[in-house]
């Protein structure tokens, strides 16, 4: 557990939950999209991925909570850029998730100490792993791409 | 051939490479804040008592990178494959983007030479990645400055990356 000295501000923590909670109604729907028959490998990423996404949100909203202040609800609605149900385009929109996650967390890290950055600096390892899971390439400065 | 390793006061603190690296990381000067622990790019301008906490953290992912580098050049020779050329050819890229990005304006800090033979230092390069990846992720977690510790988080990640894709390497 962190102390009061190590507590990040909390707009990285809103801004990091914001982005899982986009990350966890996407998945949900590019779940529902891929078919588990003609793309297993995928659907389990997809699912894989769901799961870890989901068991962050939860806690980054039991970390806010326990700073005194009130996670932001989700957005009424997530549009999710993937109508069809082709697989290479469900994937291409992992990868934007995923990027979007490295990102969040990366600027967590810098805004955080102690627990909170160890978790977000795990957390940006997996999502750059998870963006070439759903067949990204590697990248020079995952989750800062401006330092490229 | 082994050379000694040698890292310059300014790329080892950053402050060539502060303004785009470490910017908001530090709110004086770095020139002006370390003692006589290191010797001085210029040799002019006394020392002060404030010493950079970061340093050391700045110097020892310099030398993990540039010894990668070192490491991927050396492989580099091997006559590989079409696909493990181009995998060991992007991760050069990466690592040097590393480097450039850590000294900033700063020469390029010199390291001993690969001791390995080149066909055991491909078979390991995943082995390396993964150990740069957690060398970088532990500064990060200490670093004193936020955004010096994002840097390091990214170069983390960058480096499992690496591990990942150079898994799929033709060892011969």
């Amino acid at each position: 557990m962190t102390d009061a000295a190590t507590q990040p501000d909390q707009a990285p923590l809103q801004d990091a939950l914001a982005a899982e909670q986009a990350a966890v109604a996407a998945y949900a729907t590019l779940g529902g999209r891929v078919s588990v028959t003609s793309s297993p490998t995928a659907a389990g990423d997809l699912r894989a991925a769901y799961d870890v996404h989901l068991e962050r949100r939860d806690r980054l909203q039991t970390w806010i909570t326990e700073r005194g202040a009130t996670p932001a609800a989700p957005a009424p609605g997530y549009r999710v850029p993937a109508a069809s149900r082709d697989t290479d385009a469900l994937l291409e929109v992992a990868r934007s998730l995923e990027e979007r996650a490295a990102e969040a967390y990366a600027a967590l890290v810098a805004a955080s100490t102690g627990d909170v950055r160890r978790w977000a600096v795990a957390a940006l390892q997996d999502a750059a792993l998870r963006t070439l899971t759903f067949g990204g390439a590697p990248e020079p400065f995952p989750g800062a791409p401006e330092l490229g | 051939m082994s050379r000694p390793t040698r890292l310059s006061r300014r790329g080892a603190l950053g402050v060539s490479a502060g303004a785009v690296l470490l910017a908001g990381c530090r709110d004086v000067p770095v020139e002006q804040t370390r003692p006589g622990a290191l010797a001085t790019a210029t040799g002019t301008g006394p020392a002060t008592p404030r010493e950079d906490p970061d340093a050391d953290l700045l110097r020892t992912a310099l030398a993990l990178e540039a010894t990668q580098v070192a490491r991927l050049e050396r492989v580099q020779e091997l006559p590989l494959r079409p696909p493990s050329a181009r995998l060991v050819a992007a991760a050069l890229r990466v690592h040097r983007a590393h480097v450039q990005l850590l000294r900033g304006d700063d020469a390029a800090p010199v390291v001993p030479d690969p001791a390995a033979p080149a066909v055991r230092l491909l078979a390991r390069l995943p082995a390396t990645e993964l150990v740069i990846a957690e060398q970088h992720a532990s500064a990060a977690t200490t670093a004193a400055s936020g955004p010096f510790a994002r840097v390091l988080a990214s170069l983390a990640a960058a480096a499992r990356q690496q591990a990942q894709v150079l898994g799929d390497l033709e060892v011969r």
